[in-house]
């Protein structure tokens, strides 16, 4: 099976993003290329020997020499690809599923919710925005972490800030004393926008609770319709693609009918435990 | 209990998992495709723990899979009723039961398909007349199945562990014929036929080719279950094997009919 052999790729960069979350830049070996991939789609990643495991791409979608994957450290097969350093070489196999919806996106206002490492698989969404900064209204980030020493991609957001038409919101669960930004849920800045429902797209990615509570938030505080809310679902993966049925979420595989989907559609299944 | 039997004995359970193995030394790193259970575990882990922790979960999982999701996916039923994991479960946790229990409690309408194969197997011409037992009993060893026109049933040269009560569709027998490009068909079925009685003698292997012409929907019935049940019940056995006497007597007459050209438009 041709989508299940990985192609190796080098590690030409490390970005130490905190303390336990790092962001590999990769490169392809000999020469060969890397696919290209759309905003919210998702590899295989291997280790060889130790796991492999869906993982977003976090970078560029215009930059088709190296791609980068933004992994935190919760387990041993995330541990194995977070102690790599510069030269080290694992497998890639994707890009796999549907991304975000970029197309529908067009010419409306972009609200972006991200809680944790959730921001990584939305970041290619404010390159894609930002190269293309005419075809997109108004563009709104909301993230989330738990604490100020886990927010991502700190220099980046300090540059989003100043860009056109853009509004960028951080908020921590705890703070502490050094902290002089917001301090709650990420649902709770919400409710502190202005958004037109008629002209607005919802983005969301992080904790499932999150989401939902987020995509509540923004239904029942904002006025905005279910269908314009997508978010990302998160299920264990062997192969990426429809055959190991590990990824079911109900009726949908996640992995080639997700991992994005509308929340009008998953929003019941949202509701029950343990699907 | 989640000891994995029924997903292991399934017909249609497809989930597969891969095992990571090294060399001893390191040099080489191994990946080997293995069977997975939905039942276990490890099959839902995401970081943090199972997705589906309890066991209530995962025979929900594995229940609304079968008989509600799989229609969504594939449009037909995860489940063809052949009760191998009412059979395997050791501690009897019997698939139809549940479904009941569930249709009582959420639908308040029928849900369950092995009915369904019930009433299709006894509105087929082989089983008319046929005592109710022993339809029950033949039932045990059939399962439903839908192929596309052009899809082959079998192939000649293959082993025969089956054969086919067809219900709609049409099906052509065809025979490699030495010269021609494409095979010739020897003789066409359709709903209400049955097809296939190299099940019954030894070595159990297809004679011809059978291919759908049309769509067929046909219901397969498992040889090596028939022939061990009518090893063990005689009377069921002779049931069966009188009504492939009869299947094969006049097969061979229309053959024979075949042959002799009985139109008289012999070619020279």
């Amino acid at each position: 099976m041709d989508v299940m052999t990985p192609q190796t790729v080098r590690v030409t960069e490390v970005l130490k993003e905190t303390h336990d979350t790092c962001t590999l830049k990769v490169e392809p070996r000999n020469g060969k290329r890397l696919p290209r991939f759309a905003p919210g789609q998702f590899s295989m990643l291997y280790s060889m020997g130790n796991a492999e495991l869906p993982i977003s791409i976090s970078s560029d979608p215009a930059i088709t020499e190296t791609q980068c994957y933004t992994i935190r450290s919760v387990g041993l097969a995330t541990q194995s690809l977070n102690v790599m350093k510069v030269g080290a070489q694992f497998g890639v196999r994707g890009p796999f599923g549907h991304g975000w919806p970029m197309g529908e996106a067009r010419g409306k206002d972009v609200i972006i919710v991200a809680g944790g490492i959730g921001l990584a698989p939305l970041r290619p969404i404010l390159y894609e925005v930002f190269h293309n900064r005419e075809l997109y209204g108004r563009l709104v980030l909301l993230y989330g972490t738990r604490s100020p020493q886990d927010i991502l991609f700190r220099r980046e957001l300090k540059e989003w800030e100043k860009k056109k038409d853009t509004l960028v919101m951080t908020t921590v669960d705890y703070g502490g004393m050094s902290w002089k930004g917001n301090v709650g849920l990420v649902t709770r800045l919400i409710g502190r926008i202005r958004l037109d429902p008629t002209r607005t797209i919802a983005m969301t990615c992080g904790p499932e609770i999150m989401m939902r509570y987020v995509a509540y938030e923004l239904q029942d505080n904002k006025g905005l319709d279910p269908g314009d809310i997508y978010l990302t679902m998160e299920r264990n993966m062997k192969c990426g693609c429809g055959f190991c049925g590990h990824c079911q979420f109900g009726s949908h595989f996640i992995c080639k009918d997700g991992p994005v989907f509308r929340f009008r559609d998953i929003n019941k299944l949202m509701n029950k435990y343990e699907v | 209990m989640s000891c994995t039997n029924c997903t292991m004995v399934c017909p249609t359970c497809f989930c597969m998992t891969v095992e990571d193995g090294n060399a001893v030394d390191g040099s080489q790193a191994s990946r080997t495709p293995v069977r997975d259970s939905c039942f276990t575990l490890q099959y839902s882990y995401i970081h943090g723990g199972s997705v589906r922790s309890s066991a209530g979960a995962r025979y929900r999982q594995w229940l609304t899979h079968k008989l509600a999701t799989w229609h969504d996916q594939f449009g037909e039923s995860g489940c063809v009723g052949c009760g191998r994991c009412i059979t395997w479960c050791p501690v009897g946790i019997d698939i139809t039961k549940e479904a009941r229990a569930d249709e009582r409690r959420f639908l308040g309408r029928p849900l369950m398909q092995i009915h369904d194969l019930e009433h299709i197997l006894v509105d087929h011409p082989f089983v008319q007349g046929m005592h109710l037992e022993h339809v029950r009993t033949l039932l045990g060893c059939c399962s439903n199945r839908h192929f596309d026109s052009g899809e082959h049933l079998f192939r000649g040269g293959n082993e025969s562990n089956e054969f086919y009560l067809i219900r709609e569709g049409n099906v052509s027998l065809e025979s490699d014929s030495p010269g021609a490009r494409s095979p010739a068909p020897v003789e066409s079925r359709s709903g209400g036929d049955i097809l296939g009685w190299s099940w019954l003698v030894k070595p159990y292997r297809w004679h011809f080719d059978a291919r759908a012409l049309t769509a067929a929907a046909v219901l397969i019935v498992d040889a090596r279950c028939l022939r061990d049940k009518c090893d063990t019940d005689h009377d069921f056995g002779y049931e069966i094997l009188r009504r492939f006497a009869e299947l094969m007597v006049r097969d061979v007459r229309s053959m024979s009919l075949q042959l002799i050209d009985m139109y008289g438009t012999r070619r020279a």
